[in-house]
């Protein structure tokens, strides 16, 4: 581990209602940037609840620029947080709230880099007591990329319900941040999410890091999105018959029983659905509901680690089966 | 202004503004409610200390320790108090700076409400047009805003301790069991000094102005102790 780093875990355990983190040993220099890949079952929300200094580790030690963050309010003033539930005090008004915050830290970035770009204006007025969860969330994403020169910028899915969010801008912002000289974590259960905001991904698994993630890594954890559309029809045969003509439909499927829905897969949702109703139109089948199907967070994370163990053992089985001479040349 | 001078009274906005709405609208409602209740029941007893029953039991003996559990409860979110400041300490507060801004506000508004409900409760106790009634009631209220605050603060400081702040509840139980005593087991419970200052036994013999000091004096040991026990 290098001396210069600036963010330090040692055998850091920390829990919370969801998951937990188990002897992590991290050290992160200035200006890194990276994600790591988990759900809160694997201890993200619990690694952003101790980096943020809002719990203290259950054992073990986290520092920030050589303080802890629990005991420092000098560092946390400093440190850009996204928590998975943020607690915003009740202060009043979001706009009191952020002048609370200005405050406290004796300065502010750039609005046009944050209170723009998420559309706060909106907020200004709604008292914070009433915010709701996706709202809650912006303003705290507001709020960590309002701290003027981070030492740590640490965001649990900055992505997800948050509202006004664009992944360009923000990719832009964090990499402003890591040149700065902040160290940058995005905490995330999606690989496209991790490699949309940062290049350096690695897997944090039951608490434990997993392995490090490069960029040819994550072109094939992300193999281009299907959707999946399930369409309810009164004539489900004449509508899987015309569908597997489609260029558009990668798939249907089928199975026959009175009320079970034709599967659709396709590339895009709009695609996908604009291609069922034009041949629904054309055939005369009347679609009675169309809906897609979503996968849910244990899917995606199995689905992740299908793909990440697929990929390992098919780069460890084509260097065993490569001739001996080959490696060498 | 500066973050020293911002804390505190960001903590003091953040314990108001929780001291709101329909949990305190319960609590005040059922404190007064009980104290008047009890002391119209003290003076349908008959006797002629009926003020004074009631208030050294069901008002200073119950009403009054467990409106001001409930708030200290509220004004930290029902958890230990560093987690109760959490969301201001994420934002770069000092949760120890903002204690002393919190204590105060907690202190105040149960003293308000201590002082009422005293006041209300001896009015009951002695009838209105009683001579002598409106005296009492006030002497009564500034024994209660008193003992409120000393209570704010020893609430605030048995919250620093186990898992959710659970140590208030702890610290109620021992107040009521170890306060009523002579003894010097009673001298740093908040209830011992009070019902002195109603006229009952002193603890070790003390003046009613020596209990009115250590009432202040337990208020601030208190405060200083949950200060030393939270973390900046």
């Amino acid at each position: 581990m290098s001396d210069e780093a600036l963010v330090r875990m040692t055998s850091l355990f920390a829990r919370d209602e969801r998951g937990a983190v188990h002897g992590l040993n991290l050290a992160l220099p200035a200006g890194a940037s990276g994600a790591l890949l988990g759900s809160p079952g694997d201890g993200t929300s619990a690694l952003v609840q101790v980096l943020s200094g809002s719990a203290r580790p259950q054992s073990g030690d986290v520092t920030v620029g050589g303080a802890r963050p629990f005991s420092s309010p000098s560092v946390r003033r400093r440190i850009a947080t996204l928590p998975d539930s943020p607690a915003l005090p009740d202060v009043g008004r979001v706009r009191d709230l952020l002048v609370f915050a200005r405050m406290l830290r004796g300065s502010e970035g750039p609005r046009g880099e944050w209170y723009e770009p998420l559309h706060m204006r909106e907020f200004d007025d709604v008292p914070v007591d009433r915010l709701d969860r996706h709202q809650r969330r912006t303003v705290a994403l507001a709020l960590a990329l309002a701290v003027s020169s981070p030492l740590l910028v640490a965001l649990h899915e900055p992505l997800c319900e948050v509202l006004h969010v664009d992944r360009a801008w923000l990719r832009t912002v964090l990499r402003r941040r890591a040149e700065q000289g902040a160290c940058v974590l995005v905490l995330t259960s999606s690989v496209h999410d991790a490699s949309a905001l940062v290049d350096d991904v690695a897997t944090l698994q039951r608490g434990r890091i997993g392995r490090a993630i490069g960029a040819p890594d994550l072109e094939g954890l992300t193999p281009g999105m299907e959707v999946e559309l399930n369409a309810w029809s009164d004539a489900p045969r004449a509508l899987v018959s015309a569908l597997v003509l489609e260029p558009a439909v990668l798939a249907v499927a089928w199975d026959s029983q009175a009320g079970s829905p034709v599967r659709v897969r396709c590339r895009n949702l709009e695609e996908g659905a604009a291609t069922v109703a034009r041949v629904a139109v054309s055939k005369l089948v009347r679609i009675q509901a169309l809906q897609p199907v979503l996968p849910g967070l244990g899917e995606v994370n199995a689905a992740t680690a299908g793909l990440a163990l697929a990929a390992r053992y098919e780069a460890a089985y084509r260097a065993a089966s490569r001739p001996a001479g080959q490696d060498r040349s | 202004m500066s973050a020293t001078t911002t804390t505190p009274w960001l903590g003091a906005n953040l314990v108001l503004r929780r001291l709101r709405g329909r949990a305190m609208a319960l609590v005040t409602l059922g404190t007064v409610g009980f104290a008047t209740l009890a002391a119209f029941a003290e003076r349908r007893s008959g006797g002629l200390d009926a003020a004074g029953r009631a208030l050294q039991g069901p008002v200073f003996g119950l009403a009054i320790p467990i409106a001001m559990l409930s708030l200290v409860s509220m004004a930290f979110s029902r958890t230990r108090v560093d987690r109760g400041l959490a969301s201001i300490a994420l934002l770069g507060a000092s949760r120890r700076a903002a204690l002393w801004g919190a204590i105060p506000s907690v202190a105040v508004v149960g003293a308000l409400l201590a002082a009422v409900t005293a006041a209300i409760a001896t009015l009951a106790a002695h009838g209105f047009r009683t001579p002598g009634a409106l005296g009492d009631a006030s002497v009564a209220a500034w024994v209660g805003a008193l003992t409120s605050a000393a209570y704010a603060a020893y609430y605030t400081a048995a919250s620093t301790i186990g898992q959710n702040g659970r140590g208030r509840y702890v610290a109620f139980v021992v107040d009521l069991t170890l306060g009523p005593l002579a003894g010097a087991a009673a001298l740093p419970f908040p209830r011992a000094h009070a019902l002195n200052l109603l006229g009952a036994e002193p603890v070790l013999n003390l003046t009613q102005p020596g209990s009115t000091a250590a009432l202040a004096g337990l208020t601030l040991i208190f405060a200083a102790i949950a200060s030393w026990r939270t973390s900046p």
